[in-house]
């Protein structure tokens, strides 16, 4: 999927809470003792939420774009603090805008990314100037489960714009693979998503990891030595370093 | 939300006061009439998200809604256009509050009407030290 004109970055932001929790504590509480694959994670304040930290990104992204012309912001989030009432227009209002398009967008760990697609296209359109995408997450573990070793807080924000040679890189191409497979869902009233381990690995990451990469490579006619870095998405330490392999990237480290 | 802190969003959402298009002078709250020199033309103006403590205090037993915040350190900041502002800090151990420390303003929930109530937000400001040590 390509822009009909140069979509740039033109600004990034991050927010990763000021408090960890070792996972050693977290093994000595469920397991009696041991440690996670991290030795620590953020989590967020007890003032923080998914929305605050949002905000915290958003801003610095904006900082160094200093851009006035926005269009659009999108939360992208598998936590948010509202069931019904959008995080989006929080997060508007208290970057001061308001002739946006605001939206929350729903994954379990893409959701930042839809948000980045959909702005490439309105601003590539022409339709918007500049947009902000912010991906986001309080992540929750069930009590106990694996995921709570990994599952912390933190936010990224992203300052979309078509400002040419400003830009702190430019988005060429992007495409999307989709498939209904139920590895990790959370229920309406549910306090912690569940997970069934059997489809976290080949039908979900490495299934869908590789069709997509598969598609950009013939999309842009590349091959993976034309690159010199890829980074993959990261919910374990091992399933990055597999996927490039099998994809075809060499380790560069 | 409650209608007043609706109609004033933006003031806890982001420091918005006002500044005096006659003498420059800003203000925090935001002002209808200029108090340096009378003027009655103020425009909406943001504040600086920086500044230092001038003073600060430990609420031991906090209002009925900020149970959770026991101790709450609030604190008289000076912020970097001279405005002064009182406010909550967040994520600093009260043992490493002391006047003259910098702080930067940040966006946290600053009430929330239990479970299935409205989440206000708002500024609190943080320290800004980078050593700040956290473990106890
Ligand atoms: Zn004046």
């Amino acid at each position: 999927m390509r822009a009909s004109s140069k979509v740039g970055i033109a600004g990034y932001g991050a927010y990763v809470p000021t408090f960890r929790l070792p996972t050693n504590e977290i093994a000595r509480v469920w397991k009696g003792g041991g440690q996670g694959p991290n030795v620590e994670k953020s989590v967020a304040s007890i003032d923080e939420d998914t929305v605050t930290m949002a905000v915290e990104a958003a801003r610095s992204a904006l900082r160094m774009a200093g851009l006035s012309d926005v269009g659009a912001v999108f939360v992208g989030t598998e936590s948010k603090p509202y069931a019904v009432k959008p995080s989006s227009t929080i997060v508007a209002q208290a970057l001061g805008f308001h002739k946006v398009l605001a939206a929350d967008f729903e994954f379990a760990c893409k959701a930042g990314t839809e948000a980045i697609q959909v702005i490439t296209g309105l601003v590539g359109s022409g339709m918007v100037g500049g947009g902000v995408a912010i991906a986001v997450d309080t992540a929750q573990g069930r009590p106990g489960d694996d995921l709570e070793y990994t599952a912390a807080s933190g936010a990224a924000a992203f300052v979309l714009a078509n400002n040419g040679n400003d830009s702190v890189a430019r988005i060429e191409s992007s495409v999307s693979y989709v498939t209904d497979t139920g590895d990790f869902w959370r229920r309406q009233e549910e306090k912690f998503p569940k997970h069934l381990s059997r489809f976290t690995g080949e039908p979900a990451y490495f299934h869908h990891t590789q069709s997509s990469v598969k598609m950009l490579l013939e999309e842009m006619k590349l091959k993976p030595q034309d690159f010199k870095y890829a980074v993959f998405h990261q919910p374990n330490p091992r399933f990055p370093v597999e996927v490039a392999q099998r994809l075809g990237f060499t380790q560069a480290w | 939300m409650a209608v007043s802190y609706w109609r004033e969003r933006d003031r806890y959402y982001r420091i918005l006061g006002s500044k005096c298009q006659n003498c420059s002078a800003e203000f925090f709250p935001p002002l209808y009439r200029c108090r340096k020199c009378g003027s009655d033309k103020l425009s909406d103006h943001e504040m600086p998200q920086e500044g230092q403590i001038l003073a600060y205090t430990l609420l031991r037993d906090p209002m009925t809604g900020f149970e959770d915040h026991d101790p709450m350190p609030i604190a008289l900041i000076e912020l970097n256009n001279g405005v002064r502002i009182v406010a909550q800090l967040a994520d600093t151990p009260i043992d490493q509050i002391t006047v003259g420390s910098k702080v930067r303003a940040v966006f946290r929930r600053v009430r929330v009407n239990g479970p299935n109530g409205q989440i206000f937000y708002g500024y609190k400001f943080a320290i800004k030290n980078e050593k700040v040590n956290l473990t106890r």
